[in-house]
């Protein structure tokens, strides 16, 4: 992977972004989120620690997976009324998507970002309602207000917390993988999924980011 | 001995009780002592309060029990008592009718952090899976029909209507409130196969989830749980009984056997001696009278105990073959034979006769006019009376008339048929309890 390196607007200390589509990063010394702009980290929000909720996957944890080997880049979390979830941005060996695992009540859903030219309004997405998007029929299944939490290590879109983030899950009818819409302030994002088990992860280090062993 | 989570303690706010933590990701915890419901983030204050006595357990599981499924280790965090208002099906009436059904939902979560539900009932116990279907669908509300979930082809719904929470006792990362609904639609292939959705106060649908449903036998469940203590008494007790009904049920099986056994000997004895003409005796130089214009008479008189094999005398056969005294059934055949001795006519006829020894006076009656016996015991004789038509006089001097006769015990004494049927009951009886 391609690095770049930054000196963390809060602390100096050094952080190594190796996501080339990093626009957000938290310092792993003082927890300080920053926005990658014009080249440079730019101080965004209030400080944040996100718990350790006990899950196996973990920032900079690495091993492969569906076979192919992984690097977890960044972690977001959201919470909405029914409780919360965690998304983990995942570097893939030899691979230019985006990549998403997402964890929540045991569940685990690995997603790709798909590029889409519209979306669909949050409004107008009725659950139990099919509707045919980007020559697909599309069957939702969930919709929620949520909001961002918090968010670690590098993030390919700005997470400040208490941001909105409203969300539409459902299922590619006739196909049986799963699509979700996320509706951000700055932009709505659409993911294509397919749930995988704990057995397809074989996670081999799980160390500090800003260790040796990462770099 | 399986290893559950317990993460932290805390005391339920309204008595005091242990909660014991075990999900790290946990938000609320419903004591298990009062009901009471505690929001750990302190955000929710408005929960409704349940009824712990009123929602007791239905059998062994409880919170903080661990199984193992699969090799891998699931506690029980949380139960949800739901009562269903819904419509069934059914197939012989070809209609639906309303019907009320209450089960519990157990919720199990692994060290991975994966969970399981345990659907539990009076009929039994479930395993709920959610699977995510090839065609999501839930039904329009207009219609009693839905789509396959994986061939879309339609299908009836075996059940439809709504699930009320009238209880929750554990944890949970989101509020399980009392009251709150949720509508389902179910159709039958295979497992049960169902769509559950969820409205938001404005009466939009909020969220649908696809389940499927499979049977899961209480003796199974007991082994999974079979390293928790409670558990361990209720398999032992249930050990306990196996056994004494395992000895309870052989010695059934073996009684009935031994029925069955006696029965087919004696039936064996029975059959062996029919089918069997035994000549009696041939009359070579019968005399004839005249019965009518038509008809000519011989008859013949004859010692019974010639027409048993010897070594069964007459009255050990009735005897030892259970047959009731009053119902021998006789069958004879007469053969008519020219002085060649040439066939020239055979006739077979069934004769009945009613027997009795109880006075040692033979008595008989018998609707044919041509067959009488008399005598007593093996020392019946039977009285033939034979007719031939007229046709017959001008050779009749030299016709020879033979009587054979086969004795044909009546179908299967009651006394044998009481004893098969009694093996037959008494077997199907044993392997019963001995599987029980």
């Amino acid at each position: 992977m391609e690095k770049q390196t930054f000196a963390c607007p809060s602390c100096g200390g050094t952080l190594e972004l190796k996501y080339r589509f990093s626009k957000m990063a938290v310092c792993g010394y003082c927890n300080q989120t920053s926005f990658v702009e014009n080249g440079q980290l730019k101080l965004a929000g209030d400080k944040n620690e996100l718990a350790n909720y006990g899950s196996k996957l973990s920032l900079a944890a690495k091993g492969t997976l569906i076979g192919l080997k992984f690097m977890i880049i960044g972690h977001v979390r959201f919470e909405y009324f029914g409780g919360f979830w965690d998304e983990w941005l995942v570097g893939m060996d030899g691979q230019s998507d985006e990549f998403w695992i997402h964890e929540d009540e045991g569940d685990l859903i690995l997603y790709t970002k798909m590029e889409t030219e519209t979306i669909p309004d949050y409004q107008q997405l009725k659950i139990g309602t099919p509707i045919e998007f980007a020559g697909k029929r599309l069957f939702p299944t969930e919709k929620n207000k949520a909001q961002i939490l918090g968010g670690e290590g590098e993030l390919p879109y700005r997470v400040l917390p208490g941001q909105q983030a409203d969300f539409v899950d459902g299922i590619f009818y006739g196909e049986g993988t799963v699509f979700s819409f996320k509706f951000l302030p700055e932009e709505t994002q659409f993911y294509r999924g397919q749930f995988i088990k704990w057995d397809e992860i074989v996670i081999e280090k799980a160390d500090n980011p800003y260790s040796e062993q990462f770099k | 001995m399986l290893e559950g989570n317990k993460l932290k303690t805390i005391n339920c706010s309204a008595c005091g009780g242990d909660l014991e933590i075990k999900n790290q990701r946990t938000k609320f915890v419903t004591c298990q002592y009062c009901g009471t419901t505690s929001d750990i983030s302190g955000e929710v204050t408005d929960i409704k309060k349940g009824n712990p006595v009123r929602f007791k357990p239905r059998s062994f599981l409880k919170i903080g029990m661990i199984g193992e499924f699969n090799g891998i280790a699931y506690q029980i965090i949380g139960r949800t008592a739901w009562h269903n208002n819904y419509q069934e099906w059914d197939s012989e009436d070809r209609k639906y009718y309303t019907e009320k059904w209450d089960f519990d939902e157990w919720t199990l979560l692994s060290d991975e952090g994966t969970y399981k539900t345990i659907i539990e009932d009076k009929e039994g116990y479930k395993i709920a899976e959610t699977q995510i279907p090839k065609f999501p669908n839930i039904p329009d509300g207009h219609s009693n029909k839905m789509q396959h979930f994986q061939t879309n082809q339609e299908v009836l719904l075996q059940e439809y209507g709504t699930s009320y929470i009238r209880y929750f006792e554990g944890e949970s990362t989101y509020l399980t409130q009392i009251d709150d609904f949720s509508k389902f639609a179910q159709y039958s292939s295979g497992a049960s196969h169902i769509a559950e959705w969820r409205y938001f106060e404005n009466k939009e649908i909020k969220e649908v989830e696809f389940f499927k449903e499979t049977k899961i036998a209480k003796t199974k469940l007991l082994q999974i749980f079979g390293e928790n203590p409670d558990v361990k008494a209720i398999s032992n007790a249930i050990k306990v009984a196996k056994n004494e009904n395992k000895r309870t049920g052989t010695l059934i099986l073996a009684f009935g056997i031994l029925n069955l056994l006696v029965g087919i000997f004696f039936l064996s004895i029975e059959n062996s001696n029919v089918n069997t003409l035994h000549r009696v005796a041939t009359l070579t130089q019968p005399s004839w009278t005249t019965l009518n214009d038509s008809t000519l008479v011989s008859e013949g008189e004859f010692d019974v105990k010639l027409i048993v094999p010897k070594d069964i005398p007459t009255i050990s056969l009735f005897t030892s073959c259970n047959i009731p005294m009053d119902s021998l059934e006789l069958k004879s055949r007469i053969i008519l034979s020219n002085n060649q001795n040439d066939t020239v006519a055979v006739i077979d006829d069934y004769f009945y006769s009613y027997l009795s020894d109880t006075d040692s006076s033979a008595y008989n009656s018998t609707e044919l006019h041509d067959f009488s016996t008399t005598g007593i015991d093996e020392e019946l004789t039977i009285k033939m009376h034979f007719e031939i038509p007229t046709a017959f006089k001008e050779r009749s001097d030299g016709i020879s008339v033979s009587y054979l006769f086969e004795m044909i015990p009546k179908r299967y004494g009651s006394g044998v048929s009481f004893s098969i049927m009694l093996g037959i009951f008494l077997i199907i009886i044993g392997l019963v309890i001995r599987k029980r």
